[in-house]
């Protein structure tokens, strides 16, 4: 009696440790989807011939130098968040750490969509001098998810 | 003949003190603040002596008991007469002049180490009458700290000079013998009382009470500050971007008009559903330097919030930093000067202790 509860304990404890991860990430990238889908609507509503995101647009927009930036010395999203966004970055002007903004490195991107509207809000003003188009932002979190 | 005159804790009394008040006049009359920790340090070293002198002022050798140096004024002038003559007497102890300087020098160093203790309680919140002293307070009992600091150094100096002119006078090196313990003395004199056999476990009980007892009182709740956690919305949104500033550092006013410009904040755009600025601007006011009684709610918070809004623009912290070289906060671990949290570790807590103070290396 005791080995069967022990035994089903432990196949009960191992589903939980392998599938809680599984669940979380499923909720993560379910979030994800919607988020994209979202922009993809709006996407859609601006351009009737929009056919999907792309992540190599979206690198550009990451890496590139926007001459419309508001600040001579931020004018790329790359500025806080690295060259290589698997990795941490750092607040420019305040030296806050930022985490991971590549998917891969945290899940929890964009997964959201209030949140990520509140950044796109703040930052595309900041860096390419005017709102970020939905196409936009999509491309980015295209490439983010790719990375 | 000589005689075994200051016995070993008297004279480790002498040169702790000597080291201990070393110690808080570089730190306190030379260094900048964030040496403070030093010299509460040795403020806390001084109170436990003093603790311990008073106990041997009374259980002591005989040479080390208060009426040695408490003589009468007549005594005093005297000696003083006869120094100024060139022919002072011998005395085996303190002389009279050596007595009344080491009276004054205990009464001033006393006066000194409460006035201390009274200023970082009420300033920075620290120390066993953080609890009840309060800022305005401790900044008038600053003026007497320095007072008695300056007058302790008119004394001191005249002490080295007085016992330097003795020793030439009377041809005995009076440094030696506060380092050795003995001193010469007429053939004949007689040994003197040894100290009371308790006086050692006395003193030890004493010092360990005052320890115990300034320990005891350091942890109460401190009179105009408190333990405050961030509000989660507020670590969130905006200590995301930039350190979670401690309410405490603006007026509650201050915290209206930056709030009421979020999307030109500090030249960006930190907008916000209202909903949640709201929340966070409700919190902030609430928290504001009114409601503190430390020195940056007092000397930043209630301060008008300069035109740029910095707090780096304001006179007082300009003064407070003049020591630091403007490039110091261009290093990598710090970045702006408005980054307090860099260098000051309790930063966040609104206190701004001195001891807290870590320049990171560039």
């Amino acid at each position: 009696m005791p080995i069967r509860t022990l035994l089903t304990c432990t196949l009960c404890l191992s589903f939980a440790v392998v599938l809680a991860p599984a669940a979380w990430a499923d909720q993560n990238s379910a979030g994800r989807a919607a988020v994209l889908a979202a922009y993809a609507a709006q996407a859609r509503k601006a351009d009737a011939n929009f056919t999907g995101f792309s992540a190599a647009r979206g690198e550009l927009l990451y890496s590139s130098r926007h001459l419309k930036a508001r600040r001579a010395d931020i004018q790329a999203c790359a500025a806080c968040h690295g060259a290589d966004p698997t990795k941490p970055g750092e607040n420019a002007r305040t030296g806050r750490p930022i985490d991971p903004v590549a998917v891969s490195a945290n899940p929890k991107r964009f997964t959201a969509l209030e949140n990520t509207e509140k950044w796109f809000g703040r930052n595309c003003k900041e860096i390419i001098g005017r709102d970020c188009t939905a196409l936009e932002k999509g491309d980015y979190i295209t490439y983010l998810q790719s990375r | 003949m000589r005689l075994r005159v200051w016995d070993l804790p008297t004279r480790l009394f002498h040169w702790l003190l000597v080291a201990g008040v070393a110690t808080c006049a570089v730190t306190g009359f030379l260094l900048p603040s964030r040496w403070l920790a030093w010299h509460f340090a040795a403020g806390y070293l001084l109170a436990a002596l003093l603790v311990f002198r008073l106990v041997w002022a009374f259980f002591g050798p005989e040479h080390s008991r208060w009426p040695g140096f408490c003589p009468k004024p007549g005594a005093v002038i005297a000696h003083v007469r006869a120094v100024l003559a060139g022919r002072p007497h011998a005395s085996i102890g303190h002389n009279p002049a050596g007595g009344a300087m080491i009276l004054a020098l205990l009464l001033t160093l006393t006066l000194l180490v409460g006035s201390g203790l009274l200023t970082v309680g009420g300033m920075l919140k620290l120390g066993p009458f953080a609890f009840f002293m309060p800022y305005d307070a401790a900044m008038a009992v600053k003026e007497l700290h320095e007072a008695a600091a300056n007058l302790l150094m008119v004394l001191a100096a005249t002490h080295i000079l007085g016992v330097i002119v003795e020793s030439r006078l009377l041809r005995e090196w009076l440094i030696g013998a506060m380092l050795t313990g003995w001193k010469r003395a007429p053939d004949g004199s007689p040994t003197p009382r040894p100290r009371a056999p308790w006086a050692a476990p006395l003193a030890a009980l004493a010092v360990a009470a005052t320890v115990g007892g300034g320990m005891a009182l350091s942890h109460l709740p401190k009179a105009g500050w408190h333990p405050l956690p961030p509000l989660p919305a507020y670590a969130q949104e905006c200590g995301t971007c930039h350190m979670a500033y401690h309410p405490s550092l603006l007026s509650a006013d201050s915290w209206r008009q930056v709030m009421a410009h979020l999307d030109t904040h500090y030249g960006e755009n930190a907008g916000l559903p209202p909903q949640r600025r709201d929340a966070i601007a409700q919190w902030l006011t609430a928290n504001a330097a009114e409601q503190w009684d430390t020195l940056a709610s007092h000397r930043l918070g209630r301060a008008p919030l300069a035109a740029d809004g910095l707090l780096s623009s304001n006179s007082w912290w300009k003064r407070k930093h003049r020591h630091l070289d403007p490039a110091v906060f261009q290093r990598a671990a710090i970045k702006t000067s408005e980054n307090c949290a860099a260098c000051h570790r309790d930063a966040t807590s609104g206190l701004f202790t001195p001891q807290a103070i870590h320049i990171p290396a560039p």
